[in-house]
């Protein structure tokens, strides 16, 4: 099961690496293994409720949160082998065919699960159907047995030669930059990391650094060595200073001077004193620099655009942090960067913003710009080289040698009944149902807020017993390929209360449920975020209670076994960065909490709100630790004072050190006799010649697996400066403006 | 100067390669129009004999199936063209760009295609731009022809010659055929 | 004296004191100085090459009033009292401590008879080594750019170690490469097509501090008084010794201007926009110092500020009669941005030197202003391949026999009269100091109303013409009375001392009326032909050629009618005295010259042509005027011969020296042999040599003559031939080819053009006429 409990009965998560939902509720018996897989489309529910009023009375939210991107560890997507026919699709919808759709007259002919028409299926893809109306051979033909299929497109699905990848690096190389070493990190972070694209022919690289001036390099291979461009005028566009061709190269031709300017950026740099940063005018040259060809622009700044198009005044945000006037410093304060987005989107370039910063640096208006072309936000605050250059170097590594679909375009379709009234993530909207999405890769998630419309459902209802949604992803892949990845999602109808809450996905509706609250904090305010939030639980309970018609004597809180862990990531997400009273000490850092909230998958969105908390053991220990042990609960509790605790925060691991932690053990896992006169900061976790060290540091990698970001190991003392920040992450314990946990259960067992 | 290059497959005028555009916003519109022409000219080029458009076809030469020739978009572009065993070459040059070298520039990229993709790679490639690998060479000639061209460089005469060599072999008639693309679509 | 004899000491003179008058006996009164038509004038080069001592210290100098008298040999000394009286001022000087010996016998240098012309090291030295910076056109054709490279790099090692070097390169914009850059090439970029101030040349290049943030009216505060970032300068202009490694590497990888050119356009040149950064580099790091804007131009700007031609194929550049109808729109905006530029330049002292290669017309017309103002160099040539080019621009740095560099840098000239005359005004590569001493005339001729002028640039050939005013009107000047006129130049010589060069010339008085013939035998016809010329080309400038040749033609009357022999309305009566002989054919070879008849040449060959005559000397200049025409032929020497069509012989090779082309013309039969290859037959011997000596004559001029003038070998009724025809007097013309009788004798000119002879009989009957 996905709970446990601690000793007082409370329901709590495991320490479920992917928290997916248990198989019987993902799969129902008679859909089989076919439905795509939860870890790429997973749906609140897994079912569809028979009528709008259906779903209402349970209060529950209907949605999906889906990674079309992601793959599954040891799973790939199957590549469909196409007949002479290639690929079957319906003729009036355009859905792709799909292990559920009806097939009739003997196989010639087959009903589309998404708009009902009844389609010839060509000569070449026929075959057998047996007296259930399966298909005989189904399970020779990947497009009619897995879920989630990819096919390699035809020229029809391309409308022009796939792109090469290409990438821009635009860099922050400011006084504030250079004095934290900035440029040296991403030099000798692409250094490594440009290996792979060394060795693809086609793949073209440029890049422009800036200060209050813009600086270009020419890396032609004819060049004896680069050479560098600086332009300080644009005060009315950018003028590229030399033809694109020279600019954006070859990166496997012009590989020497690539390497000679990167070996050269530390010191290019170290002395610099202009402390301005032509932030909008080097984006709008990254994007004229491969608007013709589409493409990633990596970008690395390290503080607020001060100079030219697109700067932006540091708004004061002391006052406002906490108050509802923070939600207006959450939107953008000058709309140069949407405005850039929406010209360049359409062109397939997406923006990555990486802001390594010391002060506030308006983190909510250039992210923006990502957030509408696709791209990722990491933002580092307080950032300082020993503390996190480890973090930005894996961060930007990821970005570069992650599989990446370029030029790429998401289409959702959902049958008869279902309508798509939103989507949560980065991306351009072409249409109600169209997501341009210049760059993809396996983190892109996206959540999606569905309604039932009844007539249409009842309507469909009587050809199918299912509803169907199904996410087509066009890209372009790194070697030229143009592929199409279809996830098809298949919910039986159900007419029944206990159906419904039975197939209910807990952690899911909550993922989904904190996404909509990301939206509300920005429009409206963050409390009306948390009101939501709250109310939505009210709901929920109230509406089992009523439905379920329990005695309400008994105080305690019932709901279904499937929902009981939705309580906790209520309050959990209300005590995130993202949305809690205090806020995140910048407005910064509220922004990138939502965008977080906004565009992690589930698991790793659940991860971030609800940490996992382990204990590290005294006694025998494993080195060669191959499973970690049970979480704790997030409560103050869990914290002996001679303990040894490791936090997965998803982010960072933080290893909290107990005030009367035995000797031996503070000797064998730090080296030291005493952690007393030493500062959290100063010290480094290495790893020493004992089973205790080995074991620490075998539970930290064996975490580290797990995710796909670097995650940093922070050392905080019990008595020290950060222990209040490390027990901002025990949710279960009461805050300045929200309830302990057990609390808040028997509040809610109250409600009525 | 030479503004873009498309190789296609005869049989299924499926792409296998495509120069991507060199960013040039002033003519970027009329590019994009004399690139649906271009496809529309290679698919005519398509079958046993190109229906429609006149080339000149290869007499006692190595390359003994080889087809060339020339259209005047009427746009202040034109496309030069070669056709070798399975696959189409057309490559659209400014109107005042000698035609002479522009077709070089095609026997030259036809020659280095065929190291690189046999027959037979060709005939089996499936999907679309399957030989997109062979870009980067592709615009590396391009971009080299039109610098020579722009410099005066004399290479540029030798290349003449040839070309001039090899339209005297192919028919008795010695300047290339040059139509207008309403005779061609 | 003998015309002769006069010729001889006259360049005796010049030898010693760099100076030609063209009356060496000065008219004593207003009213008859007026009357000799000729302004009483000299030419002076400030840095001939004399030989003068150089004294190692500071110059005695007037001390009365305003007066900056130089202590010089026609000072009255009084050796007891340690005095010495002011010729200009007659104000009495106590001689300095130092000169407490001073004797009849032992006399400081500066007194001594012979040295009229001497120089002193004076105690200011230059703070910064001279600075050359190299402004290249990228925009032109590959060979060009690999020709033009080569003699960059190897300028390099002509120039001295500790000058301070700076790069600009440009075509479609303008590119300020920063030398003392380790990592990488780097440079700053320049939009083409607008202009940048001063002001925002140095932030954009982090040399100045920018505009404190909210301060309103910083952003207007003139680059002055702005802060200089410290080593800012120094990334941009190095000593060479330090940047000689990085500046041979970026001009090794010189490439052609990257931007395609479309077909029916030309390139995209900022031309304009990268002489006004380079002024403004300069402007900033180095306001006031002696430096060279060296640029190297291909063709013409076609983009921004100063552009003379638009890059439509179609237009094409202006030729003189465009100009003359005024169709030329780029015209005016051009050359109201080059005066700019140039005025910015003289400001500072800075030079602009100009080499513009190209088979067509670069837009010198426009840009020269800034060029002649400087006193810049300009090279005129087809092409940065041709030897014109390449041996000119080596020849630049040509060294004294010290070592040092000839050119010299922020040059003042400045001129100190008797009272019986004032300076009216200079002409040559100069611009006014507006000094208004006591010996500025009311009246003004060139470059006027001041008695100083600056010469940013300077070599030892720059001459400048020089005219006064006579002022004494009425009361006679005693006897023996001699005028006197100093002529003071300080410099910055190439080694980095500060120099005063100071000339003193003393003539007697005469007065035309009572004495004309004194005043007959001073006069210098070939210092006043130039002296003339400078004046109607300037005219010219101001007034359209045209009238220019009308007011020469009335003057040369004026001169001959007072000057000549001759009984009324007899004009075969009329003779000249022989020091006046020459001077009307020089008048007529003026009028027909290039510097007056600009149809035959573009406006940009018409401005190099001007800009040279403004130049060089005496010599020099009458070459350009009346080209000298040697002859060679089996039977004789090499013979100078009239410059007439009647010495073209079938049967004679001759030598056309232009100063601007030299030319090698064989006649028909010599050409008809050289075909039939004689010259490689071992009995024609001769043949050989004789088509060879001229060749080698030719060299010699090749040789010796900056800039590198144009050779070319031509035969008789060849197309390059119409270059003599154009020069020769057409004595021999399809109009009057019967009345000599000539066959076989001289070549028929096809020309509409009067003969000497005719022009001769016209000067005679207007000159006696009593009308
Ligand atoms: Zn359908
Ligand atoms: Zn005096």
């Amino acid at each position: 099961g996905s709970e446990q409990h601690g000793g007082d009965g409370v329901p709590r998560p495991v320490n479920d690496e992917f928290i997916l939902p248990p198989d019987d509720v993902a799969q129902h018996p008679s859909l089989g293994p076919m439905s795509s897989d939860p870890f790429h489309f997973r749906p609140t529910i897994h079912a569809v409720p028979a009528t709008e009023a259906l779903l209402n009375s349970t209060g529950l939210t209907f949605g999906a949160v889906l990674s079309p991107f992601a793959e599954k560890p040891d799973e790939e997507v199957p590549t469909v082998q196409q007949t002479r026919a290639g690929i079957v699709r319906c003729r009036r919808c355009r859905s792709y065919v799909h292990p559920f759709v009806q097939w009739l007259d003997h196989g010639r002919k087959w009903r589309c699960s998404v708009c009902h028409l009844v389609n010839d299926c060509p000569e070449a893809f026929r075959g057998r159907v047996d007296e259930r109306g399966r298909r005989v051979d189904a399970a020779e033909r990947t497009e009619l047995s897995c879920g989630s299929v990819e096919y390699v497109a035809p020229k029809e699905y391309m409308m022009r030669a796939p792109q090469p990848p290409t990438y821009v690096f635009v860099i922050d190389v400011s006084a504030t930059s250079a004095a934290s070493s900035i440029p040296e990190v991403v030099a000798s972070t692409l250094s490594n990391s440009l290996e792979d694209i060394y060795e693809d022919e086609r793949a073209l690289v440029a890049f422009i650094t800036y200060d209050s001036k813009l600086h270009f390099y020419g890396l032609d291979s004819a060049f004896m060595q680069p050479r560098m461009m600086v332009v300080s005028e644009f005060a009315d566009g950018v003028e590229l200073p030399a033809p694109t061709p020279r600019m954006l190269v070859r990166a496997s031709e012009a590989r020497e001077n690539i390497e000679h300017l990167l070996e050269g950026f530390p010191t290019m740099f170290e002395d610099n004193q202009d402390s301005g940063a032509a932030l909008g005018p080097a984006l709008q040259a990254a994007f004229s620099m491969v608007g013709h060809v589409g493409g990633k622009v990596l970008v690395v700044a390290a503080g607020r655009p001060s100079v030219g198009a697109g700067a932006v005044k540091a708004r004061d945000e002391r006052k406002a942090i906490g108050t509802a006037k923070e939600s207006a410093l959450l939107t953008p304060a000058d709309n140069f960067y949407k405005l850039l987005a929406v010209d360049a989107a359409p062109l397939h370039v997406s923006f990555d913003l990486f802001m390594l910063a010391q002060r506030p640096s308006e983190l909510s208006t250039v992210s923006s710009l990502s957030r509408h072309t696709g791209g990722k936000v990491f933002f580092y605050p307080n950032f300082s080289l020993s503390k996190d250059g480890q973090r930005v170097s894996a961060d930007l590594s990821a970005m570069i040698t992650r599989p990446t679909g370029w030029e790429a375009v998401m289409r959702i379709r959902c049958s008869r009944g279902l309508k798509i009234t939103g989507f949560h993530g980065h991306y351009f909207a072409r249409s109600s149902d169209l997501l341009a999405l210049p760059n993809v890769d396996a983190a892109s998630t996206f959540g999606v807020t569905i309604a039932i419309e009844d007539s249409a459902l009842e309507g469909a209802r009587s050809k199918f017993s299912y509803a169907t949604m199904q996410a087509a992803l066009l890209y372009t892949a790194s070697n030229g390929e143009r592929r199409i990845r279809v996830h098809t999602l298949a919910l039986p109808i159900v007419a029944e209360l206990p159906a419904v809450y039975q197939a209910a996905d807990a952690p899911c509706m909550a993922a989904l449920l904190l996404k909509m609250a990301t939206l509300k904090a920005e429009s409206s305010t963050i409390e009306d975020a948390r009101s939501a939030m709250l109310n939505k639980m009210d709901d929920i309970v109230k509406s089992f209670k009523s439905l379920s018609k329990s005695a309400g004597g008994s105080g305690q809180l019932v709901l279904p076994a499937s929902l009981r862990l939705l309580p906790y990531y209520t309050l959990a997400g209300l005590k995130n960065r993202a949305l809690r009273v205090e806020g995140a000490g910048s407005v910064d850092g509220r922004s990138f909490a939502l965008t977080r909230a906004r565009t992690l998958p589930v698991h790793y969105l659940l991860h971030t709100i609800a940490p996992r908390l382990f204990r590290v053991q005294p006694g025998p220990v494993n080195p060669q630790l191959s499973k970690l042990p049970l979480t704790l609960s997030l409560t103050a509790a869990s914290l002996g004072s001679d303990h040894v605790m490791l936090l997965d925060t998803m982010s960072a691991l933080w290893l909290w050190v107990g005030r009367d932690t035995p000797g031996p053990v503070i000797r064998a896992v730090f080296g030291m006799d005493s952690l007393a006169s030493v500062e959290s900061t100063q010290l480094r976790l290495q790893p020493l010649d004992n089973d205790l060290s080995a074991h620490v540091f075998a539970m930290i990698s064996l975490i580290r697996s797990q995710r796909d970001e670097y995650m940093p190991v922070y050392i905080v003392k019990q008595d020290g400066r950060y222990h209040a920040s490390f027990c901002s992450f025990l949710v279960e314990d009461r805050s300045s403006s929200v309830m302990a946990y057990p609390e808040y259960l028997q509040a809610l067992a109250k409600k009525k | 100067m030479l503004r873009f290059t498309l190789i296609h497959r005869v049989s299924d005028g499926n792409p296998l390669c495509e120069t991507i555009d060199e960013g040039d916003r002033t003519v970027q519109k009329t590019l994009a129009q004399c690139k649906t022409d271009a496809k529309a000219v290679m698919a005519k080029l398509g079958g046993s004999n190109s229906g429609g458009v006149g080339s000149y076809s290869g007499g006692a030469t190595s390359k003994t199936s080889d087809q060339h020739g020339s259209v005047d978009t009427r746009k202040g572009f034109c496309f030069h063209y070669l056709r070798r065993d399975d696959v189409v070459y057309l490559t659209c040059a400014d109107k005042g760009f000698k035609s002479e070298l522009a077709l070089h520039f095609l026997h030259t990229a036809a020659d280095d295609f065929a190291g690189r993709y046999p027959a037979t790679a060709v005939a089996d490639a499936m999907r679309p731009f399957a030989c997109i690998d062979f870009e980067p060479t592709l615009a590396k000639a391009q971009t080299r022809y039109n610098r020579d061209a722009a410099d005066g460089n004399p290479q540029n005469q030798q290349r003449i010659s040839e070309m001039e060599a090899i339209n005297s072999e192919l028919s008795e008639v010695s300047h290339l055929m040059s139509q207008n693309i309403e005779d061609v679509l | 004296m003998a015309a002769d004899e006069a010729a001889w000491s006259v360049t005796d003179v010049e030898a010693v004191d760099g100076i030609r008058f063209a009356w060496n006996v000065w008219p004593s009164s207003k009213v008859e100085a007026t009357r000799m038509v000729v302004d009483h004038s000299c030419m002076y080069t400030p840095l001939k090459e004399t030989g003068c001592p150089v004294l190692e210290y500071e110059p005695v100098v007037c001390r009365s009033g305003e007066c900056r008298g130089i202590l010089n040999p026609f000072c009255q000394i009084d050796t007891r009292n340690k005095r010495w009286v002011c010729p200009f001022c007659f104000g009495r000087n106590a001689f300095p401590q130092h000169y407490e010996s001073i004797s009849e016998t032992s006399l400081p240098a500066e007194l001594f008879p012979s040295y009229t012309t001497i120089e002193y090291t004076l105690r200011k030295t230059a703070p910064v080594p001279p600075i050359f910076l190299l402004v290249v056109d990228t925009a032109i054709h590959p060979e060009e750019i690999q020709s033009l490279k080569e003699s960059l790099i190897l300028s390099l090692s002509l120039l001295p170690e500790n000058s301070l070097v700076g790069l600009i390169t440009f075509g479609k914009h303008v590119a300020v490469h920063e030398l003392g850059f380790g990592e990488c090439a780097k440079s700053h970029i320049f939009r083409g097509d607008r202009d940048v101030s001063p002001n925002d040349v140095g932030v954009a290049l982090s040399i100045l501090a920018p505009a404190a943030p909210g301060k309103a009216g910083s952003a207007g505060a003139s680059h002055r008084q702005r802060q200089i970032l410290p080593g800012g300068p120094g990334k941009f202009l190095l000593p060479l010794s330090e940047c000689d490694l990085t500046l041979t590497s970026i001009l090794e990888e010189l490439e052609k201007d990257p931007w395609p050119v479309p077909s029916g356009k030309r390139a995209i040149r900022a031309g304009g926009v990268a002489l006004s950064v380079a002024a403004s580099l300069l402007e900033v790091c180095y306001p006031a110092t002696g430096a060279r804007i060296m640029s190297f131009i291909g063709g013409p700007p076609t983009i921004g500020p100063g552009k003379v031609l638009s890059d439509d194929l179609e237009e094409t550049i202006r030729a003189h009669h465009d100009l003359e109808k005024g169709s030329v729109p780029h015209f005016k905006p051009a050359v109201a941005f080059y005066e700019a530029l140039a005025s910015r330049l003289v400001a500072n002292g800075h030079v602009l030197d100009m080499f513009a290669c190209s088979g067509n017309q670069t837009g010198v017309l426009e840009v020269i202003s800034a060029v002649n103002k400087t006193g810049g160099l300009l090279v005129l040539a087809d092409s940065f391949t041709t030897s014109m080019f390449r041996e000119s621009f080596k020849r630049c740095f040509a060294r004294d026999e010290a070592g040092d560099l000839k050119m010299a840098f922020s040059a003042t000239l400045e001129v100190q009269t008797t009272r019986e005359f004032k300076v009216a005004g200079a002409i040559g590569p100069l611009s006014s100091l507006g000094k208004k001493s006591s010996c500025v005339a009311e009246t003004s001729i060139g470059v006027g109303e001041t008695s100083a002028w600056r010469l940013n640039g300077l070599i030892p050939q720059t001459s400048v013409a020089l005219y006064f005013e006579v002022v004494n009107s009425g009361a006679p000047i005693p006897a023996g009375q001699q005028g006197l006129l100093q002529l003071t130049t300080i410099y910055r010589h190439a080694s980095g001392v500060y120099r005063l060069r100071v000339t003193t010339v003393a003539r007697s008085w005469a007065d035309p009326k009572a004495e004309p013939g004194l005043i007959i035998d001073g006069f210098d016809q070939e210092a006043a032909t130039v002296i003339m010329a400078r004046k109607a080309v300037f005219k010219a400038e101001a007034e359209g050629s045209f009238d220019v040749i009308r007011w020469l033609d009335r003057m040369l009357i004026r001169l001959v009618a007072k000057f000549g022999d001759y009984q009324a309305d007899s004009p075969s009566s009329l003779t000249l005295p022989p020091g006046f002989a020459m001077y009307p054919q020089f008048m007529f070879h003026l009028r027909r010259s290039q510097f007056l008849q600009v149809f035959n040449s573009s406006p940009d060959e018409t401005a190099f042509y001007r800009h040279t005559l403004y130049r060089e000397n005496v010599l020099n200049s009458l070459i350009m005027i009346q080209p000298s025409l040697v002859a060679y032929g089996f039977d004789a020497e090499p013979t100078p011969v009239l410059l007439d069509a009647a010495s073209i012989l079938p049967d004679r090779i001759l030598l056309l020296d232009t100063f601007f082309f030299v030319l090698i013309f064989a006649g028909e039969t010599i050409a008809a042999w050289k075909k039939e290859g004689y010259q490689e037959l071992p009995e024609y011997e001769s043949f050989k040599t004789l088509l060879q000596t001229p060749r080698d004559d030719a060299l010699l001029i090749l040789k010796d003559r900056w800039p590198v003038p144009r050779y070319i070998e031509c035969d008789q009724y060849s197309s390059p031939a119409r270059i003599l025809y154009s020069k020769v007097d057409p004595s021999v013309t399809h109009n009057n080819m019967g009345e000599y009788g000539q066959e076989g004798g001289g070549q028929v000119i096809l020309t509409d053009d009067v003969s000497l002879r005719v022009f001769m009989d016209h000067l005679a009957s207007l000159a006696v006429s009593s009308q």
